[in-house]
């Protein structure tokens, strides 16, 4: 229940445009969150700005 | 907080007109609860009952009468029956400092006094039709010439934040925490704790609470040796909120947007609100966001040309 397990930014989707501190962009909505930090990936999926990528989005890669 | 002197009442702005140039003397916002007789037959004491509505009044007075462009009467005597925006930063014109602003504000009086040996001076009271909202600076009004990104404000920081204590956390996978009031949190809240000592591993940092009562909730941490003490504050708050901007001058730009991102770590921003682009001044802005917002904000600025713009910017979580 509370082991931690790295995710991978492929595997997600951006609800929200993502961007650094800088405001340059890492995702726009809809797509995939591979240039996202890894550590990031865990908080912004809690907080609802990412979503886990249907196989359909997957194959459209 | 320290008391607040009258020198840090920072910026006041009126549908983007800058009236702390007027030299106003005194300002007051407030906010009344309106209650209805409630004695009947039998009784022999007045006594009342709160309707559950509450109305605000804004009432500035002592500015000196300025007919410049920008100045108090072109904002005031045009159009006193015309719903405005307003907002004002009463702690300090900085970024994370109090923010007050407030949408369909009616000047319901607007008048201009002539006394003998003293300079005009123009006062105005405002009847406001919605509700106050308090929140943070996230751009403080000043004049902006180049792209960039503010300071991020840190929700734990804030000073209107309620800490609860907490009285300890189990040995268990998740981690039961109690505390000695209640908490006032719900499934799926992500809070701040410090503080806790012993727990191995520590629960210290952001966590996501499931609540089990009204006094105790669970911790996704898989605790090997228990902890006491320590305390938390929220880290994010779920029903969405409102942001407000404001310009008061705009010279050789060709446009600016203002954006307010969020974050969960302060690393990776979620764009939450974005102003439609300003090409004149005064401007006065507000938009609303739904859902989860998140523990730190930040605002980022977007010039298109060669020139200035002089924004104020404020967020209030709902």
């Amino acid at each position: 229940m509370t082991d931690e397990v790295e995710l991978n930014g492929a595997d997600y989707r951006a609800v929200h445009r993502l961007s650094d501190r800088e405001n340059t962009t890492l995702a726009e909505v809809g797509e995939p969150c591979d240039r996202v930090p890894a550590e990031s990936l865990a908080p912004l999926l809690a907080s609802g700005h990412i979503e886990l990528a249907t196989p359909a989005d997957q194959e459209s890669d | 907080m320290p008391p607040i002197g009258a020198s840090q009442f920072g910026a006041f702005l009126v549908d983007g007109y800058s009236l702390l140039s007027a030299k106003v003397k005194e300002f007051s916002h407030e906010v009344e609860v309106e209650l209805e007789p409630s004695e009947g037959l039998g009784d022999s004491w007045r006594a009342t009952l709160p309707t559950g509505m509450r109305n605000a009044t804004i009432i500035q007075n002592g500015a000196f009468f300025d007919t410049t462009a920008a100045g108090i009467h072109a904002a005031m005597s045009a159009a006193p029956a015309t719903t405005r925006l307003v907002a004002w930063a009463p702690a300090g014109n900085s970024i994370g400092a109090l923010f007050v602003a407030c949408q369909g504000t009616l000047t319901a009086k607007y008048g201009v006094l002539s006394e003998g040996a003293k300079l005009t001076k123009a006062n105005a009271a405002y009847q406001v039709t919605g509700a106050l909202d308090e929140g943070v600076i996230v751009q403080a009004h000043g004049a902006v010439t180049a792209d960039g990104d503010n300071a991020s404000v840190d929700y734990t920081l804030d000073p209107t934040q309620t800490v609860i204590p907490i009285t300890s956390n189990t040995l268990a996978n998740p981690s039961v925490v109690t505390t000695p009031v209640p908490h006032g949190r719900t499934t799926g809240d992500i809070i701040l704790i410090s503080g806790v000592i012993t727990s191995n591993p520590t629960i210290n940092g952001s966590r996501t609470v499931t609540v089990i009562s009204p006094t105790s909730f669970s911790v996704p941490v898989n605790v090997t040796t228990a902890g006491t003490g320590g305390s938390f504050v929220l880290a994010n708050t779920r029903l969405g909120g409102v942001g407000y901007q404001f310009a008061s001058a705009f010279s050789g730009l060709t446009g600016y947007i203002g954006k307010i991102r969020m974050s969960p770590d302060d690393t990776t921003y979620a764009d939450a609100v974005t102003f439609v682009n300003v090409t004149a001044a005064p401007d006065a802005q507000r938009i609303t966001v739904a859902g989860t917002i998140d523990r730190y904000l930040r605002y980022n600025k977007d010039v298109t040309g060669s020139g200035s713009v002089t924004p104020f910017a404020g967020f209030k979580r709902t």
